[in-house]
Parts: C-alpha cells; sequence; structure tokens
C-alpha cells in the first residue's frame, strides 16, 4: 500500500489543491508574460531566456503556493479533510509525503514549467543549442520556490487557521526577500564580500545562474537555499508525524 | 488527475504561443540599435559609457570623439556592481544617463566622473582592485567587444577639451525564433491538442455503453 497509497493520495489532494479555474488563470496569466518576455527581446542564450522568464513566475508561483500550500491546507484541517486522510491505511509520513507533493512540488512544477515550454517553443533555435543550462536554471529556481512551499505547509499544518497560515507565510516571503535586499546593501555599503555573498546565497537560482555566466561562487552559497528547504521539509515531517492533532 | 492536468497545460501552452506570435509582430525584439550621447566635461576631470547586455548576446562597437587616453573593461555579472566599487575609491558620476532598451536586451548609459583627476590616470591600475581586465587604447580608436547575456563594457575616458561624445552601435548575434506563421500554427494546433483530450477524459461515461 505504502508508494501507491502516497501516490492515491497525492492525486486526490492535487484534485483540490490545483482545481480550476484559479490555476488555469495563474497558468494562463504566467505562460502569457513567458511569451510576452521571450518575444519582446532578442534572447541569444538558454538560460539568460530561462532567468528572465522565471523571475516574475517564481513570484507568482510563490504567492500561488502560499494560497494553496498554506491557507489550502490549514482550511483542509478546518474541514476535517486531513482527518480523513489521517483514516486511511496509510502512515503519517505518507500523508505528509502526499500533501507536500500535491500543495507544493506539483503546483511548483506546474507553473514554473508552463511559461518555460512557451519560450522554449518560441526559442527554439536558442534553445535547442544548449537544453541542459535551460533545464538547470528551471530546476533551480523550482528548488527555491519548493523551499518558500516547504515552509508555507510548516505554516499552513501550525496555524490551522487559513488567515492566519496566509499572513504567515506571506510575511516569510517578504522577510527573506527584505533580508536578502538589506544584506546585499550593507555588504556593498561596508565592501565587505562576505555578507554581499549571503545575501547572493539566498537565491540559489542567482548563484547557479552565475555560475552559468562563469562568475566564480562558492560551495557554501549553493548549499545554503538547498540546507533551507531540506531543513523545512524536516520540520514539516517532524511535526506532522510526532505532534500534530487535527483538531 | 495528471492527464487531465497535462490537457489543461496544453491549452494554456497554445494560448501563450498564438499570444506569442501576435507580440512579436506587434513589438517584436530588435536586431541593431544605435546611440550617441555628449558630456559636457569643462569641469570635470573624466567621462564614462557603459553597454550592459542582460538579455541579447552581441557585438558592441564605440567610438569616443574629445579624448586624451581611453580605458575600457569588461564585466561579467552586472555592471553597476564595478559602477559601486568605482564609488569606493572616490570616483563618483554626475550627470548620468541611462537607457534601458529591452526590445534589443541592451541598457547603456553615459556619465559624468567626479574624482580626482590624478586619480583618472592611474585607471589602468584597476586591474589590480577590481577583477575586471583594464585595456588602454589610443583616442580616436573604435572600441569593440564582444557581449554574451549577462555580460558588459565599461568605457572610461580622460578628455582633451570641453566635450566628449560618444557614438555606440550595438548589433545583436546569435538570436533566432519560430516566425510568426509558424507559432500560430504549433499554438493553434496544441490549444486543440488540449482541449480534445480534456473533453475525452472529462467526458461522462454512460454505463451500458460500448
Amino acid at each position: 500500500m505504502g508508494l501507491r497509497g502516497l501516490a492515491e493520495l497525492a492525486l486526490v489532494d492535487s484534485s483540490d489543491s490545483l482545481r480550476p479555474p484559479g490555476f488555469d488563470v495563474m497558468m494562463v496569466i504566467i505562460a502569457s508574460l513567458g511569451a510576452a518576455l521571450a518575444t519582446m527581446q532578442p534572447i541569444s542564450e538558454p538560460h539568460v531566456a530561462a532567468r528572465i522568464i522565471l523571475d516574475p513566475t517564481l513570484f507568482a508561483a510563490t504567492l500561488f503556493l502560499a494560497l494553496r500550500g498554506s491557507a489550502g491546507v490549514a482550511g483542509l484541517i478546518q474541514r476535517g479533510v486531513v482527518s480523513v486522510y489521517l483514516s486511511y491505511p496509510v502512515s503519517r509520513s505518507s500523508v505528509y509525503t502526499a500533501i507536500a507533493v500535491s500543495r507544493v512540488l506539483l503546483p511548483a512544477v506546474t507553473l514554473l514549467s508552463a511559461p518555460l515550454i512557451v519560450a522554449g517553443l518560441v526559442l527554439l533555435p536558442v534553445v535547442s543549442a544548449s537544453p541542459g543550462s535551460y533545464i538547470l536554471v528551471f530546476l533551480a529556481y523550482l528548488l527555491q520556490a519548493c523551499m518558500y512551499g516547504s515552509f508555507f505547509l510548516l505554516a499552513g499544518l501550525v496555524a490551522k487557521s487559513p488567515g492566519t497560515a496566509s499572513v504567515v507565510s506571506i510575511t516569510f516571503y517578504f522577510a527573506y526577500n527584505i533580508t536578502m535586499l538589506i544584506l546585499s546593501a550593507v555588504g556593498a555599503a561596508m565592501g565587505n564580500s562576505t555578507v554581499s555573498g549571503l545575501a547572493d546565497a539566498m537565491a540559489f537560482y542567482y548563484m547557479v545562474y552565475r555560475s552559468l555566466l562563469g562568475v566564480g561562487v562558492e560551495v557554501w552559497q549553493l548549499l545554503l537555499v538547498p540546507l533551507l528547504l531540506l531543513a523545512m521539509l524536516l520540520a514539516g515531517y517532524g511535526y506532522f508525524t510526532r505532534r500534530f492533532e487535527p483538531g | 488527475m495528471i492527464a487531465r492536468l497535462a490537457a489543461r497545460t496544453l491549452i494554456v501552452v497554445g494560448i501563450a504561443v498564438i499570444l506569442a506570435g501576435v507580440i512579436a509582430e506587434l513589438v517584436g525584439a530588435k536586431t541593431s540599435v544605435e546611440w550617441e550621447a555628449s558630456i559636457d566635461t569643462s569641469n570635470i576631470p573624466g567621462a564614462a559609457m557603459t553597454v550592459f547586455a542582460f538579455s541579447s548576446s552581441g557585438r558592441v562597437e564605440i567610438s569616443v570623439e574629445g579624448a586624451r587616453s581611453i580605458y575600457y573593461m569588461t564585466l561579467r555579472g552586472d555592471p553597476m556592481i564595478a559602477l559601486r566599487q568605482l564609488s569606493t575609491i572616490n570616483i563618483s558620476m554626475v550627470e548620468h544617463t541611462l537607457v534601458s532598451d529591452i526590445r534589443a536586451g541592451v541598457a547603456y548609459g553615459a556619465a559624468g566622473l567626479q574624482t580626482n583627476p590624478l586619480l583618472l590616470k592611474t585607471l589602468p591600475l584597476l586591474a589590480n582592485i577590481l577583477p575586471v581586465e583594464v585595456t588602454t587604447t589610443s583616442a580616436g580608436d573604435v572600441i569593440e567587444v564582444n557581449l554574451t547575456g549577462g555580460n558588459g563594457v565599461l568605457v572610461v575616458v580622460e578628455p582633451s577639451g570641453d566635450k566628449v561624445v560618444f557614438h555606440m552601435r550595438y548589433t545583436v548575434t546569435g538570436y533566432s525564433r519560430l516566425d510568426t506563421y509558424t507559432l500560430t500554427v504549433l499554438g493553434t494546433m496544441t490549444s486543440l491538442a488540449g482541449i480534445i483530450a480534456y473533453n475525452r477524459l472529462t467526458r461522462p461515461r454512460v454505463a451500458g455503453h460500448t
């Protein structure tokens, strides 16, 4: 039952998290933005194309994750749906994994890949020259989105109230980005490369992009966001499997 | 569920590809741009021009009038970082103009430089301070640099008179996209495929119907 049960539960939950028309409208907007950005500029390198298209997409995808991944999960708890999930013959870890897949991974993959597919078709002669770097930048943005999403999921599970979960999630997102800006400004003002490097490292996609440009990136800068993602997933997993009560 | 999501994604991608064709016809990319800027250097010891290819790759040609000596440096990443580093050694910008031409995928600008005149003469030593390669060229030379996406060039001029004039020509290289007709056909086919697939997947199954 293990993996099959997990997959079935993820599919059941994703019918709520990806339900039309909200998700479809968001996809149309994001894909259209990708289409506009890909055709208005003479982009001649795959990794540059991916960055230009995914920069605004990440913001939109993150807000969507805050609504469906955080407030959505809190709503499920309030409506007793999570209690129903827990009554299935699957372990708590499977339920948590299924929710993480349907509320974080699947929406992030779909929302980030839709404009990328559009841009890939429009710029086919450019992207086909080096599809690897195009996909690599996509994976970097996906990892950053999943890092935000895994925190949102944790906030939803702990808060159990859609309103509180939304506020906490959006506050976290803005606090994270403002911290990045402040560290960058402080680093530049002080001429301190470690502080500037820390600000850069908070944007994993930027680190991957810079390394594709040939600009030097240190190993710890590439590890920061993946470690944050791991820490948040483990915190959510630990909370859900040990302390979580559906109420 | 996954098949339905794939069908919905196909519809969305198709619509966006058709839209891409329309946008390309209305406000498509430009493959060359020319610009000229004049800096009054009667009260300042230097002038600078920067060209930064933020989304395109291309060849930039910069010619300078009214220069005694010219230094230029190619920069990887954001040229604003190098400009900020210039400010840390007491070279600041005055009367700057910055143009961001999204349709050519390039940003360019010129500025007067306020600093100690002796400092400009030591600019070639910047190679030891900034992680860039500084090249010295004769006045009247045309500077030609190949830029790739995310790279830029910064030209610093020590003036010979009261005015420095920069002429810049940027030509995009390596850019290619599907033509509008192909995009329209591709988008329509993709949308139709998505609609047909979604229709089949959501069609109610009638009991006993074979």
